[in-house]
């Protein structure tokens, strides 16, 4: 239950950091290190070089610019989860973080690392699928922007190059004609969720102009509902439509893992997006 | 092996020693300076029994390098009680509502008491609060309630108790 050993890094500044990564051969990242420690003291990861980022500047804002939530990579969870920004302008991802394990691990756990890291019962990369985050990734090659469904590979699996760093989310912000939810069930609080949902509802006037579902547990990687949202948009939320939408949520496609089958990831999504609906059916 | 010289803080102690960069942070306060309070239960994250405040904020100690708190302050249990053995207020109080029984898991459940004590606003706490912080530490022998109640004597005003 220890790590092995390896060459430990902490550069400055960004200009050094993305040196560090061109040059460097099996270099990892490691930012709050909540899920990498893990991993390496299991030794299921045993990288040669282990790049800490902590002490270079700028990379721990929160900032509203443009009609855009922008969240530094190393914002920690426990900051976030603070932030009177990002509850008023990105209530379901304040509603996310929440239920990532604890304080304890909120207070060293960062967003851009939960984002890399890329369990696919994670609440971070299901707000960035339910949104459409906008991803900033840099390297010293320069900088590009991707959307959170080109960075999302596979299960622990992102598209970042060996050089690259992921640097900046940006999520839209929401506005009075919308609605969101969150909902998740875990094991034990704090555990990894079996299945969690994220909902962002559009109205005008009681209809739903745009529906986002997304769902994390039930596949390889967080993603939205297409036939979900296609049934819920240009509709009245109603009782009626959330027993409509909690059928189909319960004929999606799931997979088994090793203490939950199919059937029952289904039913615990077809459960929690009701609880959700209904919340937001009963609150307005 | 790769080594580096770190200065830290530990319970207001300067130190400045030579760590291997593979040592974690609760290997690092046991083995080389002896603070043995700190417990290592499951060493990945889960068991919450490696608690310490870093720079006032409670983490896991498994978790993190020594050579990560290099310039960075520590405190862990062998801070609460002082030099003559008088147990802080939340220690005292888990000794009389038999708040432990093993004891492994205490150290980090006090750790992560002092934080909401110092950062929780005492009209606030309340049973759902502390239960909320509690969720990262696991207790095997006593449950929870011991801990719940000294935690609400000592944290919280009168009118939030049970």
């Amino acid at each position: 239950m220890k790590a092995a050993g390896f060459g430990y890094h902490r550069p400055e500044t960004m200009a050094e950091l993305l040196t560090l990564l061109a040059d460097l051969p099996d270099a990892r990242i490691i930012a709050g290190g909540q899920s990498l420690m893990p991993m390496m003291n299991f030794r299921v990861a045993m990288p040669q070089h282990l790049v800490d980022i902590e002490k270079i500047d700028g990379l721990d804002s929160i900032n509203l610019r443009d009609g855009t939530l922008q969240i530094g990579a190393m914002v920690r969870q426990a900051d976030a989860l603070a932030s009177p920004v990002i509850k008023k302008n990105c209530p379901v991802l304040a509603d996310a973080i929440a239920y990532i394990g604890h304080q304890q691990t909120r207070n060293r756990g960062t967003v851009g690392g939960s984002l890399c890291h890329l369990d696919p019962a994670s609440e971070i990369p299901l707000v960035c699928a339910l949104l459409d985050a906008q991803l900033y990734i840099a390297s010293r090659r320069g900088t590009r922007m991707m959307n959170f469904r080109d960075f999302a590979d596979a299960p622990l699996t992102t598209s970042l190059a060996e050089d690259e760093i992921l640097t900046r989310i940006d999520l839209p912000i929401c506005d009075p004609d919308t609605r969101h939810g969150f909902g998740e069930y875990a094991r034990r609080s704090g555990d990894f969720a079996v299945v969690a949902v994220a909902t962002h509802l559009r109205f005008a006037g009681e209809t739903i102009t745009e529906a986002r579902m997304a769902f994390a547990g039930l596949g390889a990687i967080q993603a939205r509902a297409d036939r979900l949202e296609m049934f819920a948009t240009s509709q009245k939320l109603s009782p009626a439509l959330i027993d409509k939408l909690a059928q189909e949520a319960a004929q999606m496609p799931a997979e088994s893992d090793l203490h939950h089958d199919a059937d029952y990831k289904r039913h615990l999504a077809a459960c929690l997006l009701r609880e959700v609906l209904e919340r937001i059916l009963r609150h307005g | 092996m790769d080594e580096r010289i770190i200065t830290i803080e530990v319970n207001g102690k300067q130190y400045r020693l030579k760590v291997p960069v593979r040592e974690n942070l609760a290997d690092f306060l046991r083995h080389r300076l002896h603070l043995t309070g700190t417990h290592t239960g499951c060493e990945h994250g889960v068991c919450g029994s490696c608690t310490i405040l870093l720079d006032s904020r409670s983490v896991r100690s498994c978790l993190i390098l020594a050579v990560q708190c290099d310039g960075r302050s520590v405190r862990t249990v062998e801070s609460l009680a002082d030099a003559a053995g008088k147990l802080d207020p939340l220690q005292d109080a888990f000794s009389r509502h038999h708040a432990l029984q093993c004891g492994f898991c205490t150290p980090g459940v006090l750790m992560t008491l002092v934080e909401l004590r110092e950062n929780a606003d005492p009209s606030e706490i309340n049973e759902d609060m502390i239960r909320e912080k509690l969720s990262g530490n696991l207790c095997r022998c006593t449950g929870y309630q011991g801990m719940v109640d000294a935690a609400l004597e000592t944290l919280s005003r009168p009118d939030k108790r049970l």
